[in-house]
């Protein structure tokens, strides 16, 4: 499973979700869900969203093992 | 995701296709068809005082069903102009490809609406075959595969958009 600190970042650096959405050509529910952890973004997502937040992709995200 | 019409156009398919069903049933076994030895045929109905005023009532309602239907897409493509919705098209207009979460949620419901139907459909074939069933009972056989197609489809789409 992937976990990510998306809502965390995104509140750093002040955006809505609507205004990241916006940024990384996706729609909000899209972030919505990516936060909620019920979406796996694609790669490309992935890049963009750490393009934004300036950051290492392995930074954001990260693998959590199965319990 | 709210007021997007794509996501609740499986209920008014489903709601379409139940007062069709209650239509098919009433009319349908009301009616009594006969064929001529000399050729030519006669097709007669004889629905009663209260099944006549149920197939009134519901037809009806299927017309004020399509008239809301209609003034609902309407409205849904003057919101969204990026994402209309064309009565026209012959592609279903439930599907959504905004972005890759749409595409993928969309492809996870079609992914078990075919489930559903290389299951479902073998399995009506043989009872076609197999019993006596009546042309109405197979037509309403068929539209109720095709209520629980838009069943499946609303209720996997939903778990998705609902998280707003």
């Amino acid at each position: 499973m992937l976990t990510n600190r998306v809502r965390e970042l995104r509140a750093r650096f002040d955006l809505t979700q609507g205004e990241l959405a916006d940024r990384v050509g996706v729609t909000r529910q899209t972030i919505v869900s990516l936060e909620k952890g019920s979406y796996t973004p694609s790669l490309l997502l992935a890049m963009n969203i750490a393009e934004e937040f300036e950051m290492p992709i392995e930074e954001i995200f990260s693998k959590e093992e199965k319990k | 995701m709210k007021n997007d019409m794509r996501v609740t156009y499986p209920l008014w398919q489903m709601g379409s296709i139940a007062i069709l069903m209650v239509l098919v049933f009433i009319v349908g076994s009301s009616a009594n068809f006969e064929v001529y030895d000399e050729g030519g045929f006669m097709l007669t109905f004889s629905l009663g005082f209260v099944k006549g005023m149920t197939v009134y009532v519901f037809l009806m309602l299927y017309l004020v069903t399509l008239i809301a239907f209609i003034a609902k897409v309407g409205k849904h493509n003057k919101r969204f102009p990026l994402q209309k919705i064309s009565l026209l098209s012959l592609k279903p207009q439930e599907y959504m490809d905004d972005d890759e979460l749409y595409q993928e949620v969309t492809r996870r419901a079609t992914q078990k609406v075919y489930s559903f139907f290389s299951f479902a459909l073998p399995v009506v074939a043989v009872f076609f075959i197999m019993l006596p069933i009546s042309k109405v009972w197979m037509i309403i056989s068929i539209l109720l595969l095709s209520l629980f197609q838009y069943l499946i489809y609303y209720t996997t789409i939903r778990k998705y958009v609902a998280e707003d």
